[in-house]
């Protein structure tokens, strides 16, 4: 192929939306189309099986597209757009051209659609199929055995609509005879008569569509009520058992990890190992010891080294023992000096705190009383402050040119 | 770590004296074979002692020292465990650098991605019946975090450190891998499709057939290993969905070391020896001289050398008979420390 990598995409994505075909026919048609020779389309293409006028079709259409996409048109492409276009004779070849996807209407049963009230896990499952499922179809679709016209695809749904009906008239007949009625009147909406016309079938398959689709919404309504009532129920239950639920979590966990398939035993080495690895969640350490205690039994393993007739072997069995426990992480306290240290500074730092609370106790009593004389102060100022001004307004009036003041009695009268 | 909700063990990769620019490589790569949980640009001078690191290690959270040092004989390799823990003394018979086995590979591949997390550890030869190579399984095993098994992404491991130790030789091959998964049962084109980003190029084939045909039905390696085959319980990487035969393959990244433990210690280099390959009773005149200065690391290092002279006299003589020098004599070319494993 002459042409350029970015034309070439966009040729095959545009043609990929156009007709909704895969990218791997594409390329097959491209091929063939370059190699200017339309003949042997059937033995090029490998368990393809469409018709060879289909195919020619779909060329033509890709022919078109080059044609349309490519810069400096020549002569012959510019003829080749110009051509007379006749239309399709069969109306079922026109239906085939139609890839499934936009001609049908979608198929329920696959998707499980978000119901309100879906709890989370089963949110994760729904998303789960759902890819699944689109990936499984993606491989049907390019897969050259599975391929499927769309009349054979609506055949195919129309059988499996009718076969459902017919279910259940059956069921429906069961019931009527068990109820006892004789002359059950049978449901007139799946009938005895086949009608085979496309367009029937196809209006019948759609109102049965309809009527599924109306059964399930209420089937939903129902299944959320349901799970609303089960849902504060399981709460209160929840609320006293708790404990008891979480032994259950710690012992039985089926959640996916790297625990591997069981079915594939892999040898392993006996002298084999491997990172450490956390399976059950251990509790922490409850009994933690005081560090006197501590102190204790670090003072008693000294002396029982100093000890001349066992000393060593409890030397170097604690020394192991020490090296082995710090190595994986635990903390051991076998030094008594340390320990003595630790104690000590444990204790300064109760004693400081403890002097820091009795100052700031004292000096905030004295705070609040050294706050209590300036306000008793002020307050006293104030009253002092207003029996002058009273008294020097009772004077000013006194003050008249000639005046001296008021009478204060005689020098001499005794007081 | 949010995971386990256990502590996550840190580490400082040091060198103790002058190193020579090799050492000094080896100790940039095993910087980068710590990571995530390690100090890749720590700034040492000349002037820091093993005090100043431990007292740094406390706040820094910092569990593990790993200390390269040099002597006439051989390069050593400390790995403690601060602040009071065990030390673990090996002497580095051979080593290889990152760069060494670059050149050596066709394909060194080394993306910075597989060092955002920590390395898987295997532990082989390891009896641990004898008490000095349970300390060194334990050590390992601890140097990394502790994983989950339940809640681990497969596909954040994509590292492993081999340890292989032999026990005729008293040797620890010492070996760092990167792990990859391929797809089984499928052509080499289909697999590097599904594998990689790149459209394929479909110029030289007449036939969209051919690309699946051309090369064959499976690759070539595929009949060699049948238990490198595993079934994956989760996803990894592109192309290997859970559920699905992959087939595991190791591409060697990082140093190689071959490493013989010598000394195990009760302190932070001090204390007690619990464990010395040639013997405690014959070291004791030394270990009294070690346990003097108790955090100079200067002392320790002439105290191994006077030992390592001791111990050589026998290979002094056959040094004498093989090269026909005097022991010492000769030009002191350090390439001869490296010495590339063949196997």
């Amino acid at each position: 192929m002459g042409m350029p990598h970015t034309i070439r995409k966009k040729v095959l994505y545009s043609a990929e939306l156009r007709f909704g075909v895969s990218l791997g026919l594409l390329v097959e048609t491209l091929s063939t189309f370059s190699s200017t020779s339309t003949t042997g389309l059937e033995t090029r293409i490998p368990g393809q099986t469409c018709s060879p006028q289909e195919m020619g079709c779909l060329a033509i259409d890709l022919a078109e597209i080059v044609c349309a996409n490519s810069r400096c048109k020549s002569p012959y492409q510019l003829a080749f757009l110009d051509r007379p276009i006749a239309p399709p004779a069969d109306f079922d070849e026109l239906v085939d051209l139609i890839p499934p996807k936009f001609y049908l209407p979608a198929d329920d049963n696959v998707e499980k659609q978000w119901v309100f009230g879906m709890t989370k896990r089963e949110k994760r499952e729904a998303r789960r199929l759902t890819k699944e499922h689109s990936k499984k179809a993606r491989r049907d679709r390019l897969d050259p055995e599975k391929f499927v016209t769309t009349l054979q695809v609506l055949q195919q749904r129309n059988e499996v609509a009718e076969a459902h009906a017919e279910k259940e008239e059956e069921d429906e007949e069961a019931k009527a005879e068990e109820n006892g009625k004789g002359d059950a009147e049978q449901a007139p909406v799946a009938g005895t008569e086949r009608v085979k016309s496309s367009q029937e079938l196809r209006e019948r398959l759609h109102k049965r569509i309809e009527a599924i689709r109306a059964e399930r919404r209420i089937n939903k309504a129902r299944d959320w009520q349901e799970r609303t009532k089960d849902a504060s129920k399981k709460r209160k239950k929840s609320e006293n058992k708790t404990t008891q639920a979480n032994k259950r979590q710690k012992q039985g966990h089926k959640e996916t990890g790297i625990v591997p398939v069981s079915s594939e035993k892999v040898p392993v080495a006996s002298d084999m190992e491997f990172g450490r690895v956390k399976i059950d969640s251990q509790k922490r350490t409850l009994n933690r010891k005081s560090k006197e205690k501590l102190l204790e039994q670090a003072t008693k393993l000294q002396k029982d080294i100093q000890d001349t007739e066992k000393g060593k072997d409890v030397a170097s069995k604690h020394s192991w023992d020490a090296a082995l426990s710090r190595a994986s992480g635990q903390k051991v306290f076998d030094n008594p000096k340390l320990l003595k240290q630790s104690l000590k500074r444990e204790h300064q730092r109760r004693e400081k705190s403890a002097k820091k609370w009795q100052d700031r106790h004292d000096s905030e009593a004295q705070r609040a009383q050294e706050k209590q004389q300036t306000r008793a102060s002020h307050i006293k100022e104030r009253i002092d402050a207003r029996k002058q001004r009273l008294i020097a307004k009772r004077e000013k009036k006194l003050m008249r040119p000639g005046f001296e003041g008021r009478k204060a009695g005689f020098l001499n009268e005794a007081k | 770590s949010h995971e386990t909700g256990e502590k996550i063990p840190r580490s400082f990769v040091i060198g103790r004296g002058k190193l020579p620019v090799l050492l000094r490589n080896l100790e940039q790569d095993l910087r980068k074979l710590m990571l995530p949980h390690t100090a890749l640009h720590l700034k040492e001078s000349g002037k820091n002692t093993l005090k100043d690191f431990v007292h740094v290690a406390g706040p820094l959270g910092v569990s593990h020292f790993v200390i390269l040092s040099n002597t006439k004989n051989a390069p050593y390799m400390k790995v403690v465990r601060s602040p009071h823990g065990p030390t673990m003394t090996f002497k580095v018979h051979d080593f290889c650098l990152a760069a060494d086995v670059a050149r050596a590979l066709l394909r060194y591949r080394a993306p910075p991605s597989i060092f955002k997390n920590p390395p898987l550890v295997v532990l082989n030869g390891f009896n641990p019946a004898e008490a000095h190579l349970k300390l060194v399984t334990i050590m390992f095993q601890n140097i990394f975090p502790v994983i989950d098994v339940k809640k681990v992404k497969l596909s954040l491991c994509q590292r492993v450190l081999l340890l292989n130790y032999d026990k005729d030789t008293k040797v620890i091959d010492f070996r760092h891998y990167a792990i990859s998964a391929q797809p089984v049962g499928v052509s080499r084109g289909i697999r590097k499709l599904v594998q990689r980003t790149k459209i394929p190029d479909l110029r030289t084939l007449n036939d969209v057939s051919e690309f699946v045909t051309k090369s064959g039905y499976g690759s070539e390696s595929e009949a060699e290993n049948e238990s490198s085959r595993v079934t994956l319980p989760q996803d990894y990487g592109r192309g290997n969905p859970a559920s699905q035969q992959s087939a595991v393959k190791l591409h060697e990244i990082g140093p190689r070391m071959t490493l013989q433990l010598v000394k195990v210690e009760e302190g932070l280099c001090s204390g007690a020896v619990m464990f010395h390959e040639y013997g405690i009773e014959e070291n004791k005149k030394k270990n009294k001289k070690k346990e003097e200065p108790v955090d100079d690391m200067d002392v320790d290092m002439d105290g191994e050398e006077q030992h390592e002279e001791e111990e050589e006299d026998d290979d002094a003589d056959y040094y004498r008979q093989e090269v026909g020098e005097e022991p010492g004599e000769g030009k002191r070319n350090f390439t001869l420390l490296r010495q590339v494993p063949c196997f």
